[in-house]
């Protein structure tokens, strides 16, 4: 099990916490891919990258479902991600002793089509501030429509409801305007 | 509940086990509701990854910062071995005398991020207006300056909420002898603050090792309070 303060930290933008989780896994975690013959630049990069698969799946609620520890996790993922380096270099890697648990270091289970990402990106940029603070805070911040009631002012769940549908319509016409001139 | 209500949850981490697979086979048998939840699916993903570039360059400081920090710890044991071990055996007596003071400093980090500007809304025009240069040094996490600006503001007693910006940059900037000094619930306070200056206050009050009062703020938080009661509830416990 992942703690939920953990969690928590890779969905905000908390400097302090990413200050202390470096100092506590930096060290560790390079050390543990330079035995297994990754370069300390390589096993730096990694690191990172790992990090921020973890703060993708921070908010796509996929860690609350594992059973492992949060260092075990994390340092599974790095494995992977060294992997994928080595194959990229046509070399190979032994983890032997390791028993780490096989991981999914795909953002998610769903695919995203490459040119709708961008129509979305280029189209969000161009929302007004109103709907686009509301949409951050559904789908990013993952505020419940009873915690926008209180903290966006709205009037009840409904009033909610229907102005999120209306940034969405708003959003579904300029990007269907983009790709049909 | 109705499809519209399904997705709604998949996106608030609520779907319990049997509601997900309800809304697995909706997907796979409705077209249109697919289309709708993909381009929602889409919508989060292009917000994920939009705070990518910023988290990659602040790694980048860190992994600066560790080795400038590393570096000359090394250079300094090195240099001056005798002094290395008195220092680490000092360090050692003060692990042991003040462990706890460290546990309250690790939950404060955990839970603190500054308070969101909800009062003042930073508005094109007017740009000279010293409300608008506070918050907006504030929201730019120029703590230092934000405080000098809202103490200003503060002496005309125009603005009751500016103490929750107040105490949020004082603890931002490690100052919690003066975040508890601005952190006062009154009765003048409205609903929208009340409660969350109680939340900094605690924070502040963990950091400072008050932790009976702390605890006493959070239960009544999450009892009758409308902001942070998850944070909250986790924090109280946690708080040995």
């Amino acid at each position: 099990m992942i703690d939920s303060s953990i969690i928590e930290g890779f969905r905000s933008d908390n400097e302090m916490f990413f200050k202390n989780f470096y100092k506590t896994y930096r060290q560790e975690f390079v050390k543990f891919l330079t035995k297994k013959g990754i370069s300390t630049a390589d096993a730096i990069e990694i690191f990172h990258e790992s990090i921020l698969v973890m703060r993708k799946k921070a908010f796509n609620y996929e860690l609350q479902e594992i059973q492992v520890s949060f260092k075990t996790y994390f340092f599974a993922i790095g494995k992977n991600k060294a992997y994928d380096l080595l194959n990229r270099e046509n070399k190979s890697i032994v983890f032997i002793t390791d028993n780490l648990p096989a991981t999914n270091d795909g953002a998610t289970d769903e695919e995203c089509n490459d040119a709708l990402i961008e129509k979305i990106k280029k189209n969000l940029l161009s929302m007004g501030s109103a709907c686009k603070k509301l949409l951050t805070s559904f789908y990013l911040q993952g505020l419940t429509i009873k915690e926008l009631v209180i903290t966006g002012g709205y009037e009840n769940e409904n009033t909610v409801r229907a102005q999120k549908s209306r940034c969405l319509k708003k959003l579904k016409e300029m990007i269907n305007k983009d790709i049909h001139g | 509940m109705d499809k519209e209500n399904l997705i709604e949850k998949y996106f608030e981490g609520t779907l319990t086990a049997e509601e997900k697979l309800r809304l697995d086979k909706l997907l796979e048998s409705d077209i249109e509701l697919k289309e709708e939840f993909n381009l929602q699916i889409a919508i989060k993903q292009v917000m994920i990854s939009e705070g990518e570039p910023a988290l990659k360059a602040k790694l980048k400081d860190l992994e600066k910062s560790y080795r400038s920090t590393n570096k000359q710890s090394i250079s300094f044991l090195i240099k001056w071995p005798a002094a290395a071990i008195l220092i680490i055996a000092f360090a050692l007596v003060f692990i042991r005398t003040f462990t706890p003071k460290d546990v309250h400093e690790d939950l404060f980090l955990t839970y603190f991020t500054p308070a969101e500007n909800i009062h003042y809304p930073i508005t094109r025009g007017n740009v000279d207006n010293e409300l608008k240069l506070a918050f907006s040094a504030y929201e730019s996490k120029n703590f230092e300056q934000a405080l000098i600006l809202f103490k200003q503001l503060q002496e005309s007693n125009e603005f009751n909420e500016l103490k929750l910006y107040l105490g949020s940059s004082y603890l931002a900037i490690g100052d919690t002898e003066n975040a508890l000094e601005v952190l006062i619930i009154t009765n003048l306070d409205d609903e929208s603050s009340r409660y969350r200056i109680q939340w900094y206050r605690a924070l502040a009050l963990v950091k400072s090792g008050n932790v009976e009062e702390a605890k006493t703020l959070l239960n009544d938080l999450v009892i009758n309070g409308d902001f942070e009661l998850k944070k909250a509830q986790k924090l109280l416990e946690k708080l040995p």
